[in-house]
């Protein structure tokens, strides 16, 4: 069977027909494949806002607790203050009030100051407490919430999105297959073959294109769908 | 067989290349609309986040705020009562009334004593960016509370940008779709031109100038 022969118009018909149902059912695949790629987007954007919730409400009472240690660690310093400067005045009543002192309120204020108000890694040279210190330690004991990162969520969710363009433009190349060989289904003679190889060339351009777009996607996920 | 067929059936051939390129062109444009969709949501995501940020920054600061402030005032009313105190010895010894006049003393120094402490545990006073210049004189609370909210007023400000983009990108989205659905029409209409022979061509070239305008509709939106 010689190769002329081999391209008759009616093998030709049938040869296009199956082609473009080829290319329909790879723009479908591609259609289906963006779409699962967007949704995967679309849920690590929203693990990341969700992680940030997270994330937010654990430092918002971290600064909490620091700051309310701070309160109490400073009463705890000022009411001690008060009570040198009454067993300093050498008067009678205001010693036997700052031994009261000693022994009723200020326990309870270094017990609710603590650790801040106890430890001496808290205090600054200068006098200050070192709140972000005291911050990164209430930090440091929820490990399971530190090891969130909404930051790497959203570069996540960006791969994928990128990849979505990408896919996108692999079927946009696939439609535009199907122009070529829609071309060849309505031609003739030389023109239909010609239609019929450019669409063949631009679908196979298309799917070694998808799968480029795939694999790369894939390696820089380390392998994740 | 020639290679093109003549008469009604080549218009039917010009129906047909008309809706392979109505096929292409909706097929750009949902890439479009997909393009602007993904930087809408992104914007959106942001837009989310840092909102939350934000939210977020307030609360710290709102804490910090209050502490630096109630410890500020209670310095500044430990200081005032020591004063008053001081002052109203000082009457007392004027007027010869020495009755109260060592409590009252040792009053005015247990109030110092609470404002010395006080201060020496302020960011306000210790800071050198808000600490009074000169002894006894006001802290700069106006630089303090500056720089208090400076954190969140940035934040705030990349929040507005990723709202803004996402109003812009999810405008172009939506404006997408309309073309898609004028394409859509456009498809309608070469159908009809496909299926009658008479109006064939009236229908060929209203789709055309929908297609057109679609086209340029696109353009548009891409370029604003």
């Amino acid at each position: 069977m010689t190769e002329k022969k081999w391209l008759n118009p009616e093998r030709m018909d049938v040869l296009i027909a199956a082609l473009i149902a080829l290319v329909s059912l790879t723009t479908a695949f591609a259609a289906w494949r963006t779409s699962v790629v967007g949704s995967s987007a679309a849920d690590a954007s929203r693990q990341g806002v969700i992680d940030s919730i997270k994330k937010g409400a654990s430092q918002n009472e971290s600064w909490r607790r620091a700051y309310e240690e701070a309160g109490y660690a400073t009463g705890f310093a000022i009411e001690s203050a008060a009570a040198d400067a009454m067993d300093a005045s050498g008067d009678k009543t205001y010693r036997a009030t700052a031994k009261n002192l000693r022994q009723y309120l200020l326990p309870s204020l270094q017990l609710l100051s603590e650790p801040l108000g106890t430890q001496e890694k808290y205090l600054k040279a200068d006098g200050t407490f070192d709140l972000e210190k005291r911050f990164a330690d209430l930090e440091a004991e929820t490990p399971d919430i530190q090891a969130l990162n909404p930051i790497d969520s959203f570069d996540l969710a960006d791969q994928y999105s990128s990849e979505q363009r990408w896919l996108t433009i692999g079927t946009v190349l696939l439609a535009i297959s199907l122009f070529w060989l829609g071309m060849a289904e309505i031609l003739a003679g030389r023109a239909r073959t010609v239609n019929l190889f450019i669409g063949l060339g631009v679908y196979l351009f298309g799917v070694v294109f998808l799968l480029i777009i795939e694999a790369v996607a894939i390696l820089g996920r380390g392998g994740v769908l | 067989m020639n290679e093109t067929t003549p008469g009604p059936e080549r218009f039917k051939n010009v129906v047909l290349v008309l809706t392979l390129l109505n096929t292409i062109f909706a097929a750009l444009l949902s890439g479009l609309q997909v393009d602007a969709n993904i930087r809408a949501n992104n914007a959106n995501r942001d837009s989310q986040y840092y909102a939350l940020l934000v939210s977020n920054e307030f609360i710290r600061e709102g804490q910090q705020g209050a502490y630096d402030m109630k410890l500020l005032t209670n310095i500044i009313k430990d200081t005032q009562q020591s004063l008053v105190m001081e002052f109203t010895v000082l009457e007392l010894e004027q007027n010869g009334d020495n009755g109260k006049v060592a409590d009252l003393h040792i009053q005015s120094q247990v109030a110092q004593a609470r404002a010395d402490k006080g201060i020496s545990f302020s960011r306000i006073y210790s800071d050198p960016r808000y600490a009074p210049t000169e002894a006894g004189g006001a802290p700069n609370l106006k630089t303090y509370l500056a720089d208090q909210f400076q954190a969140a007023k940035d934040l705030a400000a990349r929040q507005n940008a990723a709202a803004d983009d996402y109003q812009k990108w999810n405008s172009k989205a939506d404006a997408y779709v309309a073309v898609l659905t004028i394409l859509a029409i456009a498809f309608f209409l070469l159908g009809l031109a496909q299926s009658t022979k008479r109006m064939r061509l009236f229908f060929a070239i209203s789709a055309l100038m929908i297609m057109l305008g679609a086209g340029l509709w696109t353009g548009f939106i891409f370029i604003t």
